[in-house]
């Protein structure tokens, strides 16, 4: 009686998924074992708990749909083959092969005014300033997440300006944030940041980092009224006016521009009675910690002090002061090197949720989303060298919201936020272009996958520029500089091949369309290849977006005339892009 | 059984009854709500063109299940990032439960056992979420073991090991 069910058996036993001998073996076990047959009935309650659990408080606690559901009829409507196709006749017939024809007359113009109702439905429209908000606050708190060795560095140029004249003052300021607190290092006797610091003071709003959901949101707050949604150009402009109550200092106007690919807010304009304030991002990182200067970390982690200076590691950001120096005994630039060249070995640095963090002391490496078997395989490989953790659990958050470990500085595409008059219901002639839905599809499978395949490259260089930025590489010996420069090659030479496949599935769909090849207008620039790699895939991106607007049903579907020209001219981008950084790796 | 309907009045009818929930079981496995309800969409498209082919359906719900698994997997595999669930505000009691025969205490602690569980349920790793989340659809460990593009051992492994943390939620 020694031998009891594991876990496992008692929930595949209940399941009814153990084999004949399994299961007679078991039922044999429960018969004699109080034990078991205890925790068997335990687990069965728990089961019905989960459940409950599952429809009273997970679902309801979702967030509902951003946008009113569409009826089938329009989703067909946009989705189905034209009426005035051959093709679209045959599957009609299909359908509806039991249909009198009457009844399939009564349908045909039905499905005319449903065309027509999904044109007015598709035409413009804005999405409301709250939504416009909820998604600022989301892509916020996932670029914004880190851990307790890491801070944040927002560089913002602020420009202030008199009102009623033409004078205006300039400046740069790096803010900074921790998980507790934040901090604007501002020159001395700086004047336009100190100003605008006096507003957020006056204003009760806490200093934080300024180009934020949060900053963005007090301000609102603090303005009142209600915001209005424009479109400025490419971005979403979000105004709120003040109430105009005139007291003295009171925030006239608060101007939000927003980037509607990554929802984060480029430039925040505040009017005061006597000036106002224009505040743009230049630059936003994630710095572990062991990079930061004790003075800086005293405003930004005051406790923290004694334990970091014993094991700060000499690389000073720009603008900060030198730490003091005590290397420890095992060089993590090394071991967090050989980490992403094991990966990169092991192809696990493309897509698969592994995370690396380095903390003061080591880097972390979190395999807890992988099955037991790759899992075993990478620790293998990852556990023998100095300096590493291998983390299997994922590890304990206190908040109810979890966060990515490494945040993703460019969060997922959502869409534009305008839906163009022209789109949808263009798809009979794509089919007719490939003959049939099935040979539609294998395109669409394998444009879509070369397209995956470049934006994992994309991202795993994303991850390396993240973990190497520029001042860090110039710090590592030659060696490892070889090798980090030998990982980023890889992956552009991955990317170069990838894109000259995307070119040529694509050459057929731009003779059908008589689409002309697109030169890149961007000239290539001597930038370094973490910029490079930034900015080559917010290009992947944007044409990944096209691709699947134009091939699979979107939320903001594209006409194949419309969308040819964008793509070519995005991987023109693109490849302007890659050869610029990937010299510049050389 | 629905022979008297054309396949596009049959899926209307199942988009009408359905959309919200396969919603929220993409807003599960940490879809972005707009990409969430983009694949939804193309769910009932998919189902749709596969009855007008005559694909033989033993199950819709289940199809309907098993091809929202497979978007939110490519969606998994195209951003190449931990999903993590984000929930709202939990719901307050509802008047079902509040006119049971629980006293207000054994009420409240009755909510605050089944948020930890939702908490927890939040924080799995996202395949053994979305194996929870199918195994409640009633698809057998074969079928998510499919979905999840690994053995059924592994299926029943994770299954087991998502169930014990629940477990330890829902007992803290």
């Amino acid at each position: 009686m020694n031998n009891h069910l594991t876990s496992r058996q008692m929930l595949a036993y209940l399941d009814g998924e153990l084999s004949r001998s399994e299961t007679h073996y078991a039922k044999d076990h429960l018969h004699s074992c109080w034990t078991c047959r205890s925790e068997v009935e335990r687990l069965k309650a728990d089961i019905a708990t989960i459940l409950d659990a599952q429809n009273e408080s997970f679902s309801p606690a979702l967030p509902p749909p951003p946008f009113p559901w569409p009826s089938f009829n329009t989703l067909l409507a946009r989705n189905a083959p034209s009426p005035r196709s051959p093709l679209w006749a045959r599957i009609f017939v299909q359908a509806n092969s039991l249909l009198s024809p009457m009844r399939i007359l009564v349908t045909s113009a039905a499905i005319v005014v449903l065309v027509i109702l999904a044109y007015s439905a598709f035409r413009p429209r804005p999405v409301s300033a709250k939504e416009v908000l909820r998604r600022v606050q989301i892509a916020d708190t996932n670029r914004a997440a880190i851990t307790k060795d890491q801070v944040i560095r927002e560089r913002v140029h602020i420009r202030k300006t008199m009102r009623g004249g033409n004078h205006s003052q300039s400046t740069q300021v790096d803010t900074w944030k921790s998980k507790t607190a934040a901090y604007w290092n501002a020159p001395d006797r700086d004047s336009v940041a100190s100003d605008l610091e006096a507003e957020y003071k006056a204003h009760d709003i806490p200093i934080g980092l300024p180009l934020s959901a949060a900053s963005a949101d007090s301000w609102g707050r603090v303005a009142g009224g209600s915001p209005t949604v424009s479109q400025q150009g490419s971005d979403i402009d979000l105004s709120f006016t003040g109430s105009g109550d005139g007291a003295t200092g009171a925030v006239e106007r608060v101007n939000l521009l927003i980037q509607p690919e990554t929802w984060q807010v480029k430039q925040m304009t505040l009017e005061f009675p006597d000036a106002s304030f224009e505040v743009t991002e230049d630059d936003f990182s994630i710095v572990p910690v062991s990079a930061v200067s004790p003075e800086l970390l005293a405003h930004l982690e005051p406790e923290a002090i004694p334990q970091m200076l014993a094991h700060s590691v000499a690389h000073s950001l720009p603008g900060t002061t030198a730490s003091l120096i005590h290397r420890p005994v095992v060089d993590l630039d090394h071991a967090e090197l050989d980490v992403f060249a094991t990966l990169h070995r092991l192809n696990a640095d493309l897509g698969e949720p592994v995370t690396v963090i380095r903390s003061s002391h080591s880097v972390q490496v979190g395999l807890w989303q992988l099955p037991p078997d790759r899992q075993n395989e990478l620790r293998a490989a990852l556990e023998p060298e100095a300096g590493v953790e291998v983390e299997l659990a994922a590890p304990q958050r206190s908040s109810a919201i979890s966060r990515p470990a490494i945040a993703p500085l460019i969060t997922a595409a959502s869409g534009p936020l305008y839906i163009p008059a022209e789109s949808g219901g263009d798809d009979q002639r794509l089919l007719k272009h490939f003959g049939s839905a099935e040979k539609e599809q294998e395109f669409t499978d394998q444009a879509l996958a070369t397209s995956t395949v470049i934006l994992s490259h994309l991202y795993a260089l994303r991850n390396l520029q993240g973990q190497f930025p520029p001042e860090k590489e110039q710090s590592l010996p030659p060696e490892e500089r070889a090798q980090l420069t030998a990982l980023v090659r890889d992956h552009a030479a991955a990317v170069a091949t990838s894109l000259n496949t995307l070119r040529a599935q694509l050459v057929p769909l731009n003779t059908a369309f008589h689409v002309s090849a697109s030169k890149s207008v961007i000239q290539p620039t001597a930038i370094n290849w973490q910029s490079g790699t930034l900015e080559a895939l917010e290009t992947a991106r944007n044409g990944d977006h096209l691709l699947r607007s134009m091939l699979t049903t979107s939320q903001t579907p594209t006409t194949p005339d419309i969308a040819l020209p964008q793509i070519g001219q995005e991987l023109s981008h693109l490849s302007v892009e890659l050869s610029n950084f990937n010299g510049i790796a050389h | 059984m629905h022979a008297s309907l054309t396949p596009a009045e049959r899926v209307a009818t199942l988009y009408e009854a359905h959309r919200e929930r396969i919603y929220r079981f993409l807003m599960g496995q940490g879809l972005e709500p707009a990409n969430a309800q983009d694949l939804v969409q193309d769910v009932f498209i998919k189902l749709f063109v596969a009855m007008t082919k005559g694909a033989e359906i033993v199950s819709e719900q289940a199809w309907l299940y098993g091809v929202a698994s497979n978007l939110a997997v490519d969606y998994w595999r195209r951003e190449g990032r931990p999903m993590w669930v984000e929930l709202d505000s939990f719901p307050a009691m509802a008047d079902g439960l509040q006119s049971k025969e629980l006293t207000p205490d054994v009420a409240a602690a009755r909510k605050e056992r089944l948020q930890r569980i939702a908490i927890a349920m939040a924080r799995l790793p996202k395949e053994q979420r979305l194996g929870v989340h199918l195994r409640m659809q009633g698809l057998r460990y074969r079928a998510i073991a499919k979905v999840l593009g690994v053995s059924v051992s592994t299926t029943a492994e994770w299954l087991s090991l998502a169930v014990e943390r629940l477990r330890s939620a829902a007992n803290e």
